[in-house]
């Protein structure tokens, strides 16, 4: 199963990589939107793990990009408190789920687990 | 007299500037090495931190304890600033066990104590810091401090202060509104908002009092609070303040009454609107533009034409087109008789609304 973590932060982009590599997961890492766009258009991901807010490309944008290219890979929003409008956007625009930052990595996994299932 | 100067002297004079030039260059070099190195060590250590929180969370901290290359580094005040730093912003990114393990961390590595030396410190950005550390790692022994911090003369401190008592307190931390005269800025009122979960039972008489503040920001803070919690109860107050003499507070009031709007709303807006300032005038006309209510529409009408200012003119023109009377404004400008600039505030209107 092959997951793409787009996350500006790093501690959380490491977290996130630690936990899924544990399980056994592989992971790609991208540290901004236009990064994560340019992976989608290279490989098939099983999900992507993306933030909303990032440099050069946002969540949204990737989403955008995504249904151009006519991909539905499921992917998990991760948004900071305060974002609720868009994370309406988002889930307008395809997103499968979302997370509210500060969150619990254990819950990540969880949801990680149902929507590849 | 002549000023005679020798060579020997003119000689001296120019190894003398020499020398200071060398020596200041020595320094600048110095100093940037010194600069370079802390930047490299500070990019190393950041790497190490960051390693050995995400291991923390994910494999528990037994691990971490036993860790005694890490331990070494924490001899060094730098590196254990840029640790507590760091855990400070993990506990801000991860909630249930991954904040458990944080916490963990914190204590773990005797971390608390360095927060409190900040808070003894004179700096005012060490103090705000350390309570941000404290409070962050949920120390709550801090609170009897925070109640004197909370008067600080900076305003780094008392607002830090501020935030963490309500942090560890909720709605009860919000005491210091009672006496506050200082202003509460717009990103001070969004951090307290976001961090009140719940209110308390005797909250209705804390929030009248609160609304009767010879502080504008208190009272438009407290607006806010009325409308993040959907407190219904409390309309009956915020319509008193519609013509309190700060023109911020009877906006908020206006935004706020949006957000509990009953069934007597509008009307008690289209009865106040003639008294208000143009400013307040605008922040009703683009409550009417939400609502979307039906029953503003003769008003609206009667704006186009009686209201002097040409901003009141175009939004009450904007509200009827977006109750659908497009025809009627089109109607309008047909009009022979009709005003020239009126005429050209529609036609602007719905070429705007059209294109």
């Amino acid at each position: 199963m092959l997951v793409l973590v787009a996350e500006d932060n790093e501690l959380i982009l490491r977290t996130i990589e630690h936990k899924l590599l544990k399980e056994g997961y592989e992971v790609v890492l991208t540290r901004n939107g236009k990064e994560a766009i340019d992976k989608i258009k290279e490989e098939d991901f099983d999900l992507i793990i993306s933030d909303i807010m990032m440099p050069f490309a946002s969540g949204i944008e990737i989403l955008s990009a995504m249904k151009a290219m006519g991909k539905d890979t499921p992917i998990i929003m991760l948004s900071s408190m305060g974002q609720e409008e868009v994370v309406v956007e988002a889930f307008d625009m395809g997103a499968s789920d979302f997370m509210v930052k500060p969150f619990s990595p254990n819950e990540l996994l969880l949801r990680i687990k149902r929507l590849i299932k | 007299m002549a000023l005679e100067i020798t060579l020997h002297e003119l000689f001296v004079a120019i190894i003398v500037v020499l020398a200071l030039v060398v020596c200041l260059i020595v320094i600048v070099l110095l100093y940037s090495i010194h600069k370079y190195r802390s930047i490299q060590n500070n990019k190393a250590w950041t790497e190490i931190i960051e390693r050995k929180i995400t291991d923390t969370i994910i494999e528990g901290y037994e691990d971490a304890e036993k860790d005694a290359v890490f331990a070494s580094y924490l001899r060094s005040d730098s590196f254990r600033n840029l640790f507590l730093t760091a855990l400070v912003s993990s506990n801000q990114s991860f909630s249930g066990h991954a904040q458990h393990e944080v916490y963990e961390l914190f204590h773990g590595f005797h971390l608390e104590a360095d927060a409190w030396k900040k808070i003894n410190r004179k700096q005012p950005y060490l103090i705000s810091g350390g309570i941000l550390e404290l409070t962050s790692m949920r120390v709550d022994n801090i609170i009897p401090m925070l109640l004197q911090l909370v008067n600080h003369p900076d305003k780094q401190v008392y607002q830090e202060a501020q935030y963490a008592l309500v942090n560890f307190k909720g709605f009860d931390g919000l005491f210091f509104l009672d006496n506050l005269e200082t202003p509460l800025s717009d990103w001070q009122q969004i951090r307290l908002l976001k961090s009140m979960k719940d209110l308390s039972e005797d909250y209705e008489s804390k929030i009248e009092k609160w609304l009767q503040s010879n502080n504008p920001t208190v009272v438009i803070f407290v607006l806010r609070l009325i409308t993040q919690f959907q407190l219904l109860s409390c309309s009956k107050y915020i319509i008193s303040l519609l013509d309190n003499a700060s023109i911020s507070v009877r906006k908020q009031a206006i935004i706020s009454l949006q957000s509990l709007e009953d069934d007597t709303t509008i009307s008690l807006l289209i009865e106040r609107f003639q008294h208000q300032s143009v400013e307040v005038q605008i922040q009703i006309l683009k409550v009417f533009k939400l609502s979307k209510d039906a029953d503003t529409i003769t008003f609206l009408k009667d704006q186009l034409f009686v209201n002097v200012d040409a901003r009141i003119k175009i939004l009450s023109a904007e509200v009827l087109f977006i109750l659908g009377h497009e025809n009627y404004l089109k109607e309008l400008i047909l009009d022979e008789n009709m005003n020239p600039s009126l005429n050209l505030i529609i036609k602007h209107v719905l070429q705007e609304k059209v294109w």
